[in-house]
């Protein structure tokens, strides 16, 4: 496997904190020794979207890692919820092949981006380092937030 | 994909080699025109399109190499190249004629169509110095923005913003698009304010891959950039910066003036332009099919919910001016005298006329000729005639007719079904229909027309026909209905069976059309659009379908009555008649109620009670309102007329209210929900009481 460059948080340098949502215990542990690949850390598992809700809660992770299709409830709505709560809650939804409705309106929910199953550490790297990127924007006066549709 | 020998969609293959030879010799008289004024962009444009009408023309038409060299010829094509490369232009559109015409040749008699080598040597040097020169030209990124989008930006400078254009390429790997656009909607939403977001959705998968967009925003280029290069769904972000145009403040009326400057300029393009380009139209107009060659250029791309919402919109202004029409009637029951009574009427006669041209106009955007269903089939037959080794023409006609966008997708799936169906199994082999002494060419006709407001769309083959027989011997092996019940049913009737589920009379199930599904999708998918199904056939001579489908699913006109104090609603078309007869005149035949109308036995159907009918006495007058449906006809007992209304349809989304035997509901101006029957399901609910009749 190729050797990332430890993803840190800008704010502190400190590892990135990681959510992992996912129904399948397989899913979840590959997800977890990927992420720690990157120099990140598990601060919490989930196992369907309800319990996903009060984790994000209790562990305030950076990353949320969020399958679509779960018991209880859908990853969908879980993302509708938390950022509902949490408008800084950076979600990446996982999900596998041909479920573009699906990860349309999870993105429409604020979802930031998502990840196709099975999952390339590559491609999620780059997205982690992507979606963690946005936190040096300290959003500018008027301009972020603002769109003519 | 070149045409075979065996490939007889010669009708539309003409079309388009005559309209392509059209495109060729404007192209040939703007390249001449290119070579004295080199500089003359109107030229290049008019290039532009031909050579983007042949790209569409010859995709439609299976011509892959010609459609791509086509594709590649106009990305290279831009107005900048008028400045940067303007001695070139002439020698590249005549090269471009040429090869075109070479290849159009060779297609023409069956040929492998030369590579357009030539060609292509011009089209990678003119890149290759693109893009040292202007690097936004290799990703085809044009900017060309509308008058509004202009005016937008203009805007933004006003408002001492910065304004980028921003060329987005998608990886292609990138397998969700919808998904992958919405990310970059979000990022540039994130990055300032978005003045102008577009995906190229016109033309090859290829352009689908670009997204152009303009944002104003207080971030410097490279932030932007950055967000811009989203990971695993960007693959190339391109940008420039807008130059801040020089007088700020009076932006807007220069854009105004320009594009007034434009307007004028186009108007006064070369006399020889003008008359190539009316010789096309020409030839087009009266080929009689403007779909093929034409794209025209001021048409606006616009989001199908868009329009929903206006049209339903228009569903609500309607619901309120039944509202305003009851309240002016109770007033002048009330104030008969009054003066205002006729100024009231005025207000509505005029407000009902504007509203009735919205309507109408919001409709028509709706509206798409049935030509893009029918564009897709000749390579249907085409394959299908190949591998069962038939000999199969393709002939349509009024390809013009249009229908509701929403159905004509809708219909493409049994359409394709049924066309399968008689190409596989209709037409016969080349051998049989020569011992049968037909033409050894089988041909299908497609058809379309309006009927009031449905719309008619026919297939038919000159085929072997349905077997009756063997439909109906089915029917029963499958229990689809008894022995006795099926000698009772007329020809048409049996004929239908074949819509049953589960019925197919195809010996050999066939990779083109068995699928293990049957005639009853067509009819489950057409009774889906508020639609039916009808079939012809005659032995040895050929079969017709017949499929019927309501102009639009927004609204109809339709005659309201009561049943049981309860309100309904049929559509005015379907309303043959109304009568008046006594219950001393219905009889009683089988299960049925039956009734004489003039020398016609007509079945009597009460919506009270859907099912086999006590025989009542009395002589009490009840009215009957006629329909016909399908080339049958049942009355309808009905307590009271309530008169005739433009419904506005509301689906009933909900599963408890669902019934196959209502279309939907509407409400009245009062408020009142009235239930619009689904004719056809009604009829065929009638045809099945028999089986039910005998059990319950």
């Amino acid at each position: 496997m190729r050797q990332f460059e430890p993803l840190t948080r800008k704010k502190d340098n400190q590892p990135v904190r990681y959510l992992i949502v996912d129904d399948s215990v397989f899913a979840r542990k590959s997800l977890a020794k990927m992420v720690e690949s990157f120099g990140g850390q598990l601060a919490g598992e989930a196992g369907d979207g309800l319990t996903a809700i009060t984790e994000y809660a209790r562990t305030t992770p950076d990353i949320v890692l969020m399958d679509i299709t779960m018991p209880q409830m859908e990853g969908i709505e879980a993302v509708g919820r938390i950022v509902q709560d949490h408008p800084d809650a950076r979600v990446v939804m996982v999900s596998s092949v041909g479920y573009q409705d699906n990860i349309l309106a999870a993105l429409q929910k604020g979802a930031r981006h998502f990840v196709q199953k099975p999952v390339k550490p590559d491609a999620l790297y780059e997205i982690i380092r992507y979606v963690l990127s946005d936190e040096s924007a300290a959003t500018p006066v008027g301009a972020a937030g603002e769109s003519a549709r | 994909m070149s045409f075979s020998p065996d490939d007889r969609s010669s009708e539309l293959r003409d079309l388009f080699f005559e309209s392509a030879a059209e495109i060729l010799q404007g192209m040939n008289e703007a390249g001449l025109a290119l070579e004295s004024n080199p500089k003359d962009t109107e030229q290049l444009r008019h290039v532009r399109r031909a050579v983007h009408t042949l790209k569409g023309d010859s995709a439609a038409c299976g011509l892959r190499h010609l459609s791509e060299l086509a594709h590649e010829l106009e990305d290279v094509l831009t107005p900048e190249l008028v400045q940067e490369k303007s001695g070139l232009i002439a020698e590249v559109v005549l090269t471009a004629a040429d090869t075109f015409h070479e290849m159009l040749a060779a297609y023409r008699s069956d040929l492998q169509p030369p590579d357009g080598g030539a060609l292509r040597e011009h089209i990678r040097r003119l890149l290759e110095k693109q893009v040292t020169e202007t690097p936004r030209a290799a990703s085809q990124a044009r900017f060309e923005w509308t008058e509004y989008e202009r005016l937008m930006i203009a805007e933004a400078f006003r408002r001492g913003e910065a304004v980028y254009n921003i060329a987005l390429r998608l990886d292609p790997q990138a397998l969700l698009p919808a998904a992958a656009f919405e990310l970059v909607r979000k990022a540039l939403e994130g990055a300032g304010r978005v003045l102008v977001l577009r995906q190229e959705a016109a033309g090859s998968v290829e352009s689908m891959r670009l997204i152009e967009a303009a944002l104003s925003s207080t971030h410097d280029v490279e932030w932007i950039r950055k967000r811009c290069q989203i990971p695993s769904v960007v693959e190339h972000v391109e940008m420039e910066a807008l130059p801040v145009p020089q007088s700020a403040p009076r932006d807007l009326l220069e854009i105004l003036i320009e594009s007034e400057a434009a307007a004028v300029s186009a108007g006064v393009k070369p006399p020889r332009a003008e008359v190539s380009g009316g010789a096309e139209e020409d030839v087009r107009e009266g080929a009689g099919r403007p779909g093929l060659a034409h794209v025209a250029e001021s048409t606006l791309r616009v989001e199908a919910d868009r329009i929903d919402t206006v049209m339903n919109l228009v569903g609500e202004l309607i619901i309120g001016k039944s509202m305003l029409q009851r309240a002016i009637g109770e007033f002048e029951q009330r104030h008969a005298k009054d003066s205002l009574r006729g100024k009231f009427a005025d207000a509505l006669a005029f407000q009902s006329r504007v509203l009735s041209e919205l309507q109408k106009s919001v409709m028509k955007i709706r509206m798409v000729p049935v030509e893009q269903l029918f564009r897709r089939f000749p390579r249907v037959v085409r394959d299908v005639a190949k591998s069962r080794n038939k000999n199969i023409g393709l002939e349509m006609s009024g390809q013009n007719t249009d229908l509701d966008k929403g159905i004509l997708d809708a219909l493409a799936e049994p359409m394709a079904h049924l066309v399968r169906n008689a190409a596989d199994h209709g037409i016969e082999t080349v051998e049989e229909r020569e011992a049968a002494g037909k033409p050894v060419r089988g041909t299908i006709l497609l058809n379309a027309y309006h009927d009031g407001d449905q719309v008619v769309i026919e297939i038919s083959d000159d085929g072997r026909g349905l077997n009756r027989e063997k439909i109906v011997r089915r029917a029963v092996e499958r229990g689809i209905v008894s022995a006795e019940e099926a000698m009772r049913l007329n020809e048409t009737q049996q004929l239908e069976l074949c819509f049953a589920p589960g019925l197919s009379t195809a010996d050999a199930v066939t990779e083109i059309s068995g699928r293990g599904v049957g005639l009853d999708v067509v009819k489950t998918a057409l009774e889906a659009l508020k639609g039916s199904v009808e079939v012809e056939s005659q032995p040895g001579k050929g079969t017709t379908y017949r499929l019927l489908v309501p102009l639009t699913l927004a609204s109809i006109q339709a005659l309201l009555f009561r049943v049981h104090s309860r309100l309904y609603a049929v559509p005015l078309a379907a309303v043959a008649e109304i009568t008046r007869i006594t219950e001393e005149e219905i009889h009683r035949v089988d299960n049925h109620e039956v009734f004489q109308l003039r020398e016609q036995v007509l079945t009597l159907i009460r919506l009270d009670r859907l099912g086999p009918q006590p025989v009542g006495g009395g002589s009490k007058r009840i009215f009957v309102v006629v329909i016909g449906a399908g080339g049958r006809r049942f009355g309808l007992a009905v307590d009271s007329l309530m008169g005739e209304e433009e419904l506005v349809i509301k689906a009933l989304e909900d599963q408890l209210v669902t019934s196959p035997l209502v279309s939907g509901a509407s409400i009245l101006g009062d408020g009142t929900v009235v239930l619009i029957l689904n004719v056809p399901a009604v009829i065929s609910h009638l045809a099945r009481i028999p089986a039910v009749g005998a059990i319950a």
